[in-house]
């Protein structure tokens, strides 16, 4: 740009001097008929060559005129005046010092017929009914040649010099760009900007007036038009990509996938095999591969944004695969899709099928600590497990555009699947001295079967006047899950120096569970001036849930599992039936203030049922849950939003169920029947900030949560260790966290450097027995960051993160649980010739020893890759990878957020070697990204 | 202010016309209709602004006034849109101030990008428009239609009347012989339309050159964003152009 008018500016200059004599020249403005002088008329001059502006006036209040300073050349005199015909002239200002026009007479408009030389040509042309249609590739047409140029040739249409177009002797009125109406009323911004290389053919027709195509009515009115129909082969072909990848023995990573599309039209599948973490699409691949997701959402407030996926879908739904790094994943991933869309895309159809199957081994170690009133004890436990899971899944979803103002969706989804997994455990509770006073080893196994359906069915509808909008919403949720496992438990403890076996346990158990939702609602809304509007919304939903266990305990006669247990035995319903109404005000003031305050009511009538017992209990709940949400524009730069809700917060069956899980023998779970429904105060406040020249950016949010009837457990404890668990409602837990981002770039290094800040901190209640507990615990983290990088050469990032984490238990003051942690990462990549590049990165994790968590847990996980890019497209790449060169990755996680404390371990990825070819391939089309 | 003035809507001034003396306009307040196909302005590959087109409308509509007497003009945003205006990241906002001061031919800018405000000095800008004998009507008024050339590639098609006597013209687009009552920018998906006029007197307030903001020369403004938005990609290129329209 700056290069640009320097040139500009020194041509401007060698013109001045090689031309340093100017012209001027004078006249007046009258009228031919009245004698009257025309002031203020416009005279303009226009370079001869290309009608360029090079200067202009008004005539004075006598009509006279005077321009000096003109450059030599030939020049158009153009002068124009409200109502009267242009006045066109060519003058010559070479070697003419000064020019006096004289008199110039206006004559009041008429009709000025301008001669257009149009070439003929003969192609191919048809004509179907009262449209002619021009195949464009029978015309010849130069490389960047306009429509403009193209219409120009075809028989029976003229172009005029100002691009007024006539067809069949009539001007036409409207361009059309695929049966599509561009933006602007001026036909020549879709003449002059397409070129003609894109169009397939062009059709010339009366189009009926809106009115007549609605009614079927001809009402007479036509407007002449051409739709320009743009080549199919612009719009059909394939993108896919192809990666095989292993290290000879153990490890392989490999996928397939292919997106064929012709118009609307898209087919695509994929397919994945991988252990080395790759169990599914990621979030780019799926929205290419996959199907559309019904549950997502997306929607803008004042140039934000959000997306939202909603939905009861199980671990293997997510996208980026369903393996979170517990353990060793084998994974086996594929699928179909089909989408099309037609009547010009109001009709929108999508179907896909997937089959996904995970297999997982895991083992891991746990270490906890109780802390009671007098005492503490730990726990050492080990264990190994191993889950097969695979699901068939067929999804659909169908979207029609009645008319401009209705729309109707309907979704459905079903699934199959299967899940098998064995687990070992190994545990030891050991006392303040060290001495191991009960140990437990059990195994236990399951075999679940589960089913899902989901329906769902949305009518939209919008008014005339702006703002009234009517939605009805019918949707239908179901889940059943059927299982059979064995328990085998075994827990000896010391007495008198030796280990005696106190509980044996060897039971087959049953279980099945089916949830059903059904939910309507209908929402209104009506506006009450430009800047605000009322929302009125009512719905029903009925949420049924079933469980029923038993368990059956072995017979030692005949070795079958024929003796029921009564005490895990339990066949249980609860229904929720809920009426829900509603009002919000909604306010908006465009860069002030958006605002949407409102609440609703619901009555909801509970009825449990024990099945077995033969008991029943009704009651029901009328709630009021307000909302707010106020975002203000703070200045020009900020922007400031507060949220409230108070929202219900139920209770799952497995905590309400009359019943003892003791599937850990050592901590049986109880369920409590009389568990009321929480209920929940949340507010949260976040503030951003992003200046572009100064690439400056802050963004600050705080989280806070407060509950009544909160659910918390009371712990039974026994003298062996036993534990018996039961949920119950507490008051005044709180939670709260937050986070500060600052980043900038400071100009002089080319250097993107910042700092975050992070806290959460909890206020939790739970019982021992009799005795209340409080536990408060905190973490505080931040850690500065920093990023370099020289586009094409080279790139370094490092991010840092130190967190202080403390934990209190009012049961005991004098124990208090604290320790660092920290978390480093560094990166680097490098361009390198021959096409080739590196990168490395490490992460460094490090955790304080405490009394409890005395083995070493730090680890340095190092990765290093190097890639060749090959073909002339540079589509395929050759990759040697190194994942974890050190052999250290392990997983942590601490909790301590109770007066029971617990670190966990366990195993993940570790150390391979891989060598792989991705392939790209493309025709016309290319994967969506970012 | 406006109780005190004269309104005449464009109908009436074209009735006018036929009485025996043409008026000319030299002062008052035009109001235009900014139209963007905010949809065109979205990548055709970009899984983000594919979820973006099913929701978002496809045209984003803002309104702005143009002040205006003798040689000096302001361009400021006017009347809130009837409805709500959801727009995608990549469309700024409409907020652009400008006083252009027609005799000196320089202009104020104030700018705001991304919440930054900015406020640039600098020269009218040049454009070589290519007069043409076509016209329309555009409010009431005949306009005359020129296409020039900004950005070094950007086409824009303008067009005036000269019933207005001040060479002026929405955004940065001056230099017609009349009031530019019309633009359409076909590769940025968007046009001005001037909807009425009101023949009102104008007071200097009115005039007043816009304060906010960061101060910067034009040239040091367009290298600085230039250097930015090069790591931008095509996103940039078309922030680029909003910008610096």
């Amino acid at each position: 740009m700056k290069r640009t008018t320097l040139l500009v500016l020194s041509i401007l200059a060698i013109i001045r001097c090689a031309n340093a004599q100017t012209s001027s020249i004078k006249g007046t403005v009258i009228d031919t008929s009245e004698k009257k002088i025309l002031n203020n008329s416009v005279i303009a001059l226009l370079k001869k060559t290309d009608s360029t502006l090079v200067n202009f006036t008004r005539a004075d209040k006598a009509g006279n005129f005077t321009i000096n300073g003109l450059p030599q050349g030939t020049f158009i005199l153009m002068i124009t005046y409200p109502a009267y015909a242009d006045y066109m002239d060519t003058i010559n200002l070479k070697d003419n010092p000064s020019i006096d026009l004289g008199k110039i007479s206006m004559t009041l408009k008429s009709q000025l017929l301008q001669e257009v030389i149009v070439s003929r040509k003969l192609g191919a042309i048809r004509i179907k009914g009262d449209t002619v249609e021009y195949k464009a590739d029978s015309f010849y047409m130069k490389a960047g040649s306009t429509v403009e140029d193209l219409l120009k040739k075809l028989p029976g249409i003229t172009v005029d010099k100002d691009g007024k177009i006539t067809a069949q002797g009539e001007t036409v009125q409207k361009v059309l760009v695929d049966g599509e109406e561009f933006f602007s009323d001026d036909p020549t911004i879709a003449t002059r900007g397409l070129t003609a290389d894109v169009v397939d053919r062009v059709q010339v027709f009366d189009k009926k007036s809106d009115q007549a195509t609605f009614t079927g009515i001809d009402d007479g009115q036509k407007t002449k038009t051409i739709d320009l129909k743009l080549k199919e082969e612009k719009k059909k072909g394939f993108f896919g990509k192809l990666e095989l990848g292993t290290d000879g023995s153990n490890y392989w990573n490999g996928n397939g996938m292919i997106n064929a599309f012709k118009k609307k039209r898209k087919l695509s599948a994929f397919g994945i095999i991988s252990n080395t973490g790759r169990t599914g699409l990621d979030w780019q691949e799926n929205m290419n591969y996959g199907g559309d997701n019904p549950n997502m959402q997306m929607g803008f407030e004042d140039g934000g944004m959000f997306i939202s996926i909603s939905g009861n879908g199980d671990d293997l739904d997510n996208p980026g695969g369903n393996y979170y790094g517990q353990g060793v994943p084998k994974g086996w991933a594929g699928g179909i899709n089909y989408a099309n869309k037609w009547n010009e895309d109001k009709v929108h159809l999508n179907g896909s099928y997937q089959y996904n199957k995970l297999n997982t081994e895991t083992e891991g170690n746990n270490q906890s600590e109780y802390i009671l009133q007098n005492n503490h004890y730990f726990t050492n436990q080990t264990n190994n497990s191993f889950r097969s899971k695979y699901r068939n899944k067929l999804q659909g979803i169908y979207e029609w555009q009645l008319d401009s103002l209705s729309s109707l969706k309907i979704t459905a989804d079903g699934s199959m699947g299967h899940t098998n997994s064995y687990s070992s455990f190994q545990t030891q509770y050991v006392d303040t001295l060290g001495n191991i006073f009960t140990k437990n080893n059990r195994h236990t196994s399951s075999s679940l079967d589960a089913k899902t359906f989901n329906s769902s069915a949305l009518y939209k509808q919008k008014f005339k006047k702006q703002g009234r909008t009517l939605s009805i919403l019918f949707s239908q949720a179901y889940k059943e899950n059927n299982s059979d496992g064995f328990l085998n438990s075994e827990t000896d403890t010391l007495e008198n120096s030796l280990y005696y076996p106190k509980e044996l346990i060897d039971q087959q158990k049953l279980s099945s569970s089916i949830t059903g939702t059904i939910t309507g609602k209908i929402t209104y809304t009506e506006p009450i001036n430009k800047r605000s509007l009322l929302e009125f919304n009512y719905g029903v939903n009925n949420n049924h849930l079933q469980s029923s266990r038993s368990a059956f305990a072995k017979n030692g006669s005949n070795a079958k599992y024929d003796q029921l247990v009564d005490s895990l035995t339990n066949d249980y319903t609860f229904n929720v039936l809920s009426n829900t109404g509603g009002i919000n005000y909604r306010y908006s003031k465009a860069k002030k203030i958006t605002l949407s305050i409102g609440a609703n009511l619901t009555k909801a009538e509970y009825t449990r049922r024990d099945i077995k017992g033969d008991s029943m209990s009704r009651y029901s709940f009328t709630n009021f849950y307000p909302q707010a949400n106020v975002s203000f524009n703070l200045g020009q730069s900020g922007r400031l939003n507060f949220t409230y809700n108070g929202s219900t917060v139920d209770p799952n069956i497995d905590q309400i169920q009359p019943l003892k899980d003791n599937t850990d023998p050592l901590n049986v779970k109880v369920g409590n029947p009389n568990l009321k429904q929480g209920f929940r105060n949340s507010i949260s406040m976040f503030y951003n900030n992003y200046k572009l020249l100064s690439e400056r950016n802050v963004f600050f949010w705080l989280n806070f949560q407060e509950t009544q009837n909160d659910f918390s457990s009371i712990s039974t404890l026994f003298s062996d260790g036993k534990r018996y668990i039961t949920p119950v409602n507490v008051n005044g837990n709180y939670g709260m966290n937050g986070s500060l981002y600052y980043n900038k770039k400071i100009k002089k290094w080319k250097v993107y450097t910042g700092a975050n800040l992070r806290i959460n901190l909890n206020h939790n209640t739970n019982y021992v027995g009799e005795f209340k507990n409080v536990n408060n615990s905190y973490t505080l983290g931040g850690g500065p960051n920093f990023n370099y990088d020289k586009e094409k050469k080279w790139s370094i990032w490092v991010q840092t993160g130190f967190s202080y984490n403390n934990s209190k238990s009012t049961i005991s003051p004098g124990v208090v649980t604290k320790y660092w942690s920290q978390q480093h990462e560094i990166g680097l990549n490098v361009f390198l010739p021959w096409k080739m590049e590196m990168g490395t990165d490490a992460t460094f994790m490090i955790y304080q020893k405490t009394a409890v968590f005395a083995n070493n847990t730090n680890t340095t996980k190092w990765n290093a890759h190097i890639e060749r890019k090959f073909l002339k497209s540079e589509t395929a790449r050759l990759r040697f990878e190194a994942f974890d060169i050190l052999d250290q990755n392990i997983g942590v996680n601490r909790n301590i957020s109770s007066n029971f404390i617990s670190q966990t371990t366990y195993n993940t990825l570790r150390r391979y070697f891989m060598l792989s070819v991705v392939y790209n391939f493309s025709r016309n089309g290319k994967p969506m990204s970012w | 202010m406006v109780k005190r003035t004269l309104i005449i809507i464009a109908l009436v001034a074209s009735v006018g016309r036929l009485s025996a003396q043409q008026q000319f306009i030299t002062k008052g307040k035009i109001e235009y209709e900014r139209k963007t196909n905010q949809h065109a302005l979205m990548d055709d590959n970009s899984l983000f602004d594919d979820m973006a087109k099913k929701s978002l409308p496809k045209f984003v509509t803002y309104y702005f006034d143009l002040t205006f007497k003798d040689g000096k003009s302001v361009y400021k945003p006017g009347r809130d849109p009837d409805q709500k205006q959801n727009r995608f990241w990549g469309l700024l906002d409409a907020d652009n101030i400008i006083l252009d001061n027609l005799d000196s031919g320089t202009c104020v800018s104030q700018k705001s990008i991304f919440g930054d405000t900015y406020l640039i000095s600098d020269s009218l800008r040049k454009i070589d428009w290519k007069v043409t004998t076509e016209t329309r009507k555009i409010a009431g008024f005949d306009c005359r239609k020129a296409v020039g050339k900004v950005l070094d590639s950007i086409i824009v098609v303008a067009f005036y009347t000269d019933e207005i006597v001040p060479a002026g013209g929405p955004e940065s687009f001056t230099g017609l012989p009349g009031m530019i009552l019309g633009i359409a920018i076909p590769k940025m998906h968007t046009t001005w339309y001037a909807t009425k006029l009101q023949v009102i007197d104008v007071a200097d307030k009115d005039l007043a050159a816009p304060r906010k903001g960061k101060k910067y020369q034009g040239k040091d403004f367009r290298g600085q964003i230039t250097d930015i938005m090069k790591d931008w990609g095509d996103q940039g290129k078309k922030l680029q152009w909003q910008i610096m329209l």
